[in-house]
């Protein structure tokens, strides 16, 4: 088998460019990053932080002062609000469960939205089967809650509220103000809940200015390194760990903090920061530049998610019509670009993205879509070659699809 | 085991790229459409019988799939081709997939498509 992925591998020897696209998945550390973090794997702070020698002082020092650094960068009161974690699935297992955990007897009902990542939508599916209710709040055709439609389901058996303020398929920015004045207005005891891990470092948003209870951050989606997040417990929240074993220097999550990967968040976060107005504006020039070309040179398209403003400054999805997406990845990464679907077919559950489908996108239009992100880092150039790749690509495809009997 | 199997080899990347029989045949003596777009997988097979000894003289395909798909549908024209209808209508799903090496999980959901359709030709003519 690894032969045969070397195989594979190895069929894209010569391409003429590489433009990785694919951040929703992962994503390339960029230099300056692997470069901050590397001391701190065998040079400096790699003690356990909570013991007393030098190098476990170290290591108390690093990470106070990078937790220090993203909670200012995140709008938060107090460093003591980052609670560090392996990561977004983590991050959203801990608010869920832990909220749950901790609001035993207080009701049984939770809200989310139809969008949500799979790591929400797949703890809420488990808490149902033990007797939770799980309502979803629908979503109209670009991506947006319905505002009426929560304030309506919110009542007195409601224990938490959770909806990404962007989410990460399509790009759409959620009105997450107003569903928390919906929710906090209704009662001020239920836990509001939002991933920001496509909002942070991408949108201007504020946790002083949006005073949730609890929102996860992901340190990949920021050109950070993979194995790092965090979630953000407002100081007079009061939720329960989900997982036991030695505490380090936080209480939430047990095991011994990973320095160096805390050191690479912490850096990545303030390169995103540093020239946050110069990189948001590069990025949605080249987004927009990524749209318009594609949905200008090619008939059967379909853009996904809001335009303009109300979308994430980094995210483009669209849809090609007679053109299976699995397919298009494929033969988009024998030419040097890389990028994700939402086709069934590259997902383990043979059904194609929620979100799509929760959009109002039809099977077919939903199994030919691709998603791709920008980031500060790519240049015309890269664009360029991928608006070169695209129509090739769905061109070929679009002829194996021939007339389909028609 | 609890790892997730690689979902391709390097026999399907090549028919991906370069596909036999792939197209309408305008002078097919059949045609069939198996699959469906909801799940993303959908093929037309085209076959042109000898009238007399009732053998596959050509054998082509158009495909909306995945690699999978269209590695599949290109092995399965080549393994009909000369063939009597009736031993062609034989042809199963497993028969294919063993043809293709290894392939994925779910790759070829319970009953490939493609054999369907070469089924549902066979059986229009006998």
């Amino acid at each position: 088998m690894v032969e045969g992925v070397r195989e594979l591998i190895k069929a894209h020897e010569g391409v003429e460019r590489e433009v990785y696209l694919d951040f929703e998945n992962s994503a390339p550390v960029p230099e300056e990053v692997v470069r901050e973090m590397l001391p701190y794997f065998n040079v400096k702070a790699y003690g356990n932080p909570t013991l007393t020698n030098k190098p476990g002082w170290e290591a108390y020092e690093t990470i106070i002062s990078s937790a220090k650094k993203i909670a200012r960068y995140v709008g938060a009161k107090s460093l003591e609000e980052i609670n560090f974690l392996p990561g977004e699935t983590e991050a959203n297992n801990l608010a869920i469960l832990g909220t749950v955990y901790k609001r035993k007897g207080q009701g049984n009902k939770i809200i989310i939205s139809e969008i949500e990542p799979l790591s929400i939508i797949h703890v809420c599916k488990m808490l149902e089967k033990s007797g939770f209710r799980v309502e979803k709040i629908p979503v109209d055709g670009e991506g947006f809650i319905n505002l009426e439609w929560l304030k309506e389901k919110v009542d007195n058996n409601s224990i938490m509220v959770s909806v990404s303020s962007v989410n990460n398929e399509i790009g759409t920015i959620q009105p997450i103000r107003e569903a928390l004045d919906i929710v906090k207005s209704k009662k001020s005891e239920i836990i509001f809940h939002t991933d920001i891990s496509d909002a942070y470092g991408r949108i201007d948003f504020d946790l002083s200015r949006i005073p949730v209870d609890l929102a996860t951050i992901s340190s990949y989606k920021i050109l950070g390194p993979r194995g790092i997040g965090a979630l953000y417990v407002r100081e007079d929240v009061k939720i329960e760990r989900i997982l036991e074993g030695q505490i380090g220097t936080q209480k939430l999550w047990p095991g011994i903090e990973n320095t160096p990967l805390i050191v690479g968040f912490s850096k990545a976060s303030e390169l995103a920061f540093e020239n946050f107005e110069q990189n948001i504006n590069h990025m949605r020039r080249l987004r927009d530049k990524l749209i318009d070309g594609i949905l200008n040179s090619i008939s059967g398209t379909l853009l996904n998610g809001p335009s303009g403003g109300k979308r994430s400054p980094d995210n483009v999805n669209i849809s090609f019509l007679k053109c299976e997406g699995e397919s298009l990845t494929i033969e988009l990464s024998l030419k040097g670009v890389y990028v994700s679907s939402g086709s069934a077919c590259t997902r383990r559950a043979l059904q194609p993205s929620h979100v799509l489908t929760a959009i109002g996108r039809r099977f077919e239009e939903a199994h030919g879509s691709i998603l791709m992100k920008v980031t500060r880092y790519h240049t015309d150039e890269d664009v360029d070659y991928v608006l070169k790749a695209i129509p090739a690509a769905v061109d070929r495809l679009r002829k194996i699809y021939g007339s389909m009997g028609g | 085991m609890s790892r997730s199997p690689l979902p391709y080899n390097p026999k399907i990347l090549e028919l991906f790229r370069n596909p036999k029989n792939l197209g309408r045949m305008d002078d097919a003596t059949v045609s069939a459409v198996a699959g469906n777009p909801s799940c993303g997988d959908m093929i037309t097979f085209y076959l042109k019988i000898d009238d007399e000894s009732e053998a596959i003289v050509k054998a082509s395909f158009e495909s909306y799939g995945c690699a999978a798909n269209i590695a599949t549908s290109s092995i399965l024209t080549e393994m009909v081709k000369g063939k009597k209808l009736y031993d062609a209508w034989q042809t199963s799903w497993k028969t294919v997939a063993k043809e293709v090496g290894r392939t994925a999980y779910g790759k070829i959901p319970l009953r490939y498509p493609g054999c369907g359709s070469v089924e549902e030709g066979d059986k229009t003519i006998l």
